[in-house]
């Protein structure tokens, strides 16, 4: 187990405001390092926002972000990649002119082991498209591709944005499954809507709703809480 | 068939490696260049070894915009502070011959890479990419090509700078037509083999996915800005090494070494060949020179006039230059599959 | 006293002509995203329908009429046959214009000569301002250029077309679903920049070389108004005229021209760097 090798991920009283809108309304957290965390929450609650801020893509208008001893709000994104933070987005954005391997080659730190990405291409079950175009991928393989990326760069944190978004059922299975086979060597991230996939990471579940957590505890436990209800209902 | 497809060695390398077609096209180009002065010699071997120096200008170019697609319209600027700085150094200042030359081409080829540096750090890091760069570029050359032209104390003016001396090393002069053939041959078969060795590896790869979403390639951690410049610096100097060597070999230099003209043909003798393919380049420029010398022989305007008609018809008819748009019909497809919306 | 007035003339000389030229590229650009490398050319035709009208016996004030509308012409048909076609691929819109450039200087060339051509000014002589002695033709140059430029503003904000034109800038799709046309708005903005840079042509003329390669330096120059100022906006083209022309005026005082072309361009770029959409973009 490597877990004592990755820093805490810790926001304190991180908000975003976009002129007179509240995106973000100050989230205090702390991330163990190896742990697999799921953000929930309706649409436009904040939560690619609270992401976009941890990767840098966007700067936090106040509160401060750590990673271990380091405070990276406010650095480039780069920086924060190199520092071992990994990101996948919402929409896969792969390189649609460089093949599978190239995608996964090029997110891999140098000089890595071809054989290890060879493995990399395995587990994450596309070593029969090696040499497709990103462009000829279909969307699903694409996501993957993605996910595979964020993993070749052998991050201490992973942050996934809707991972099974437009995966088959069988394809959510085999998502939550190498997901939570990163415990404990990754600090992973993921946000989603697909209840079924949450329940099957049975994990740590924070609820977003208007830019606040409102609940954070094991899954079972938001799941029967009323006021997350509520609100997914719309009635809050 | 996955149980097959991924059969590595100890090393992690699959052992037929395929051999990229431009790798071995430039091979056989270099070969048949290598032999070449058996055959020719005199006036011809002359016009040759010019070509071969004005073909890795060409190659300089793909360097950077056959890989990263930024066009550069002020190559010319690059080639004639090569070729102006060895002028200069060498038959102004009285220099001790053993080290002219050497003090020339590190002057010529200094310059062009300092320029590079200064003005592509602006540029490139302020985020400039596609046209502006591109009209920033063509601004350069234009002053450029007018500094040349109105600082005659220095430059010669109009008529430029006469006396060039062959270039020397160790004490051994490449007077000898063969001989200056053979340096300007090996310049550019090293340049060449090496270019596409680093083009084929993971730099290649690094600019190829720049071209097509560089924020996510800063995102996997790439500083993507100095990427760029030090592909554009490394680009500005074989251009400037191809103008002072070339300055030593036709002994004199001119305003038109640094014209936007120039920065114009070689744009064609890279799109012609097919951007990107590096040794498209070369032969190119070997297609268009022959072409040139032919129309420029009817009047003064004919190839100015040809080259606006080529530009246009290239344009509307092949996008992505001659040899590459058949390449294209060659290029094995990988598993198309069925796109899921 | 003796010094400043010319000097601010000078400047105001400069700036006035290179808004006049600019504006239409930054209409081009800023609309079209198209760089039209072409554009020096127009300069240039406008210079030379001056020389056929003069040799033809007509007056200044009759070539000033002519020009744009053979600017606007040949725009308009050179949008249609060939930019047209190059709206996505910016690399092909400059290979495009720059070889249309070239075509254009050399039948110039065939059909004119290579040696400058003769021009006459609608008036000689000097005026006296304050004291000082300057060239009347220039005071002129100055108050129509401005004029035209404000013309342009108006045309702008208070016509149809000016507001059809401001929308598609803004959202060329937006502007299709409420019924702009893209061709013909398209259409119209590059003849409209074709006949502005021809006037300024006519009036450049009288006081430079007229060759058919004048076109080139004002070529540089506008592009940088343009991207200094902003493309897209009359605000940008007016800062970035201002400053370039400005600039370039008061260095070539000290130093030779194309040191202060030089010194311009330097400037540009570290301009650009930290501002790469220019001080007031669209």
């Amino acid at each position: 187990m490597t877990g004592s090798s990755i820093p805490a991920l810790k926001l304190n009283d991180v908000q975003k405001h976009f002129g007179s809108f509240t995106a973000v309304k100050g989230v205090t957290e702390v991330f163990a390092p190896g742990e697999l965390i799921c953000v929930i929450g309706p649409n436009g609650a904040g939560k690619s926002t609270l992401l976009n801020m941890i990767c840098g893509t966007l700067r936090s208008s106040s509160g401060s972000i750590s990673f271990g001893d380091t405070t990276i709000d406010g650095l480039a994104p780069e920086r924060i990649a190199r520092l071992g933070i990994a990101r996948k987005f919402q929409v896969p954005s792969v390189f649609e002119s460089l093949t599978t391997f190239e995608n996964l080659r090029l997110a891999a730190p140098p000089g890595t082991d071809l054989q290890a990405l060879t493995l990399l291409l395995q587990k994450v079950h596309l070593a029969e498209d090696r040499d497709v175009r990103g462009a000829d991928l279909p969307h699903g393989k694409k996501q993957w591709l993605e996910i595979g990326m964020a993993l070749a760069m052998k991050p201490k944190v992973l942050l996934l944005d809707e991972p099974t978004a437009g995966l088959s059922v069988d394809e959510t299975r085999d998502t939550a499954r190498f997901l939570k086979e990163l415990t404990g060597q990754v600090t992973v991230i993921v946000i989603e809507h697909d209840m079924a996939f949450v329940r099957e990471l049975a994990a740590r579940t924070i609820v977003m709703h208007h830019g606040a957590v409102i609940a954070s505890g094991p899954f079972e436990d938001i799941e029967s809480n009323e006021m997350v209800r509520d609100v997914y209902l719309g009635r809050r | 068939m996955s149980a097959n497809v991924n059969h590595t060695s100890a090393y992690g390398m699959r052992p037929l490696a395929k051999l990229k077609p431009s790798s071995l096209i430039a091979v056989l180009l270099l070969a048949v260049l290598a032999v070449l002065p058996v055959f020719i010699d005199g006036y011809t071997l002359s016009s040759y070894r010019d070509i071969l120096l004005l073909g890795l200008f060409a190659l300089s170019l793909d360097i950077f915009w056959g890989r990263t697609g930024i066009l550069s319209f002020g190559h010319a600027t690059f080639f004639g502070l090569g070729a102006y700085g060895m002028a200069v150094a060498t038959t102004r200042f009285g220099i001790d011959p053993y080290w002219l030359s050497v003090v020339g081409l590190l002057t010529g080829v200094g310059l062009a890479a300092i320029v590079s540096v200064l003005v592509g750090y602006f540029i490139l890091y302020g985020g400039v990419r596609g046209a502006y760069f591109t009209i920033v570029t063509l601004a350069l050359t234009l002053i450029a090509s007018q500094i040349a032209i109105g600082w005659s104390s220095v430059t010669g003016g109009d008529s430029g700078l006469i006396g060039v001396p062959p270039f020397s090393i160790f004490g051994y002069s490449f007077i000898d037509p063969t001989a200056s053939y053979y340096l300007a041959f090996t310049l550019l078969a090293v340049c060449l083999l090496v270019a596409l060795k680093v083009m084929h590896g993971r730099i290649g790869l690094i600019l190829k996915a720049i071209q097509d979403n560089e924020v996510k390639v800063r995102t996997l951690g790439y500083r993507t800005q100095f990427v760029l410049l030090a592909t554009f610096v490394v680009s500005a100097t074989i251009a400037g090494l191809a103008g002072a060597i070339y300055a030593t070999c036709t002994g004199f230099v001119a305003p038109d070494m640094i014209a936007l003209l120039l920065s114009t043909e070689v744009i064609i003798w890279v799109a012609v060949g097919g951007s990107g393919t590096l040794t498209g380049a070369v032969i190119g420029t070997f297609i268009v020179w022959q072409l040139q010398q032919k129309i420029s022989s009817y009047s003064v305007a004919a190839w100015p006039i040809f080259i606006g008609s080529f530009f246009i018809l290239l344009v509307l008819l092949f996008p992505r230059g001659l040899p590459a748009f058949f390449l294209e019909k060659l290029r094995p497809r990988g598993k198309k599959e069925k796109a899921v919306q | 006293m003796d010094v400043a007035i010319p000097f601010l003339l000078n400047t105001l000389t400069l700036i006035s002509i290179l808004l006049v030229v600019s504006m239409g590229l930054a209409i081009i650009f800023g609309l079209m995203n198209v760089i039209n490398l072409a554009h020096g050319e127009f300069i240039t035709i406008g210079a030379f329908t001056l020389v056929a009208v003069q040799a033809a016996g007509g007056s200044f004030w009759l070539a000033l009429l002519v020009a744009p509308v053979v600017g606007y012409a040949i725009g308009l048909a050179l949008e249609k046959i060939l930019i047209a076609r190059v709206y996505k691929n910016p690399l092909h819109a400059i290979l495009v214009t720059w070889g249309l450039s070239l075509i254009i200087q050399q039948v110039l060339v065939l059909v004119f000569g290579a040696s400058p051509q003769r021009v006459s000014g609608p008036f000689a002589g000097a005026v006296d301002i304050l004291g000082v002695s300057y060239p009347l033709y220039r005071l002129f140059l100055i108050g129509f250029a401005l004029a035209v430029f404000a013309t342009t503003i108006v045309l702008f904000r208070k016509t149809r077309f000016g507001l059809d034109l401001r929308a598609s800038i803004q959202s060329s799709e937006m502007a299709s679903v409420m019924g702009v046309n893209a061709d013909k708005i398209n259409a119209r903005a590059f003849a409209l920049g074709a006949a502005l840079a021809s006037l300024a042509g006519v009036l450049l003329a009288p006081m430079t070389a007229v060759t058919a390669y004048m076109g080139i330096n004002y070529l540089a120059r506008s592009f940088f108004v343009v991207l200094v100022g902003g493309a897209g906006s009359v605000g940008g083209v007016a800062a970035g005229g201002a400053i370039i022309g400005g600039l370039e005026t008061a260095l070539s005082y000290q130093v030779p021209t194309t040191v202060a072309q030089a010194l311009v361009l330097v400037l540009a770029i570290i301009i650009l760097r930290f501002r790469p959409t220019g001080i007031l973009p669209a």
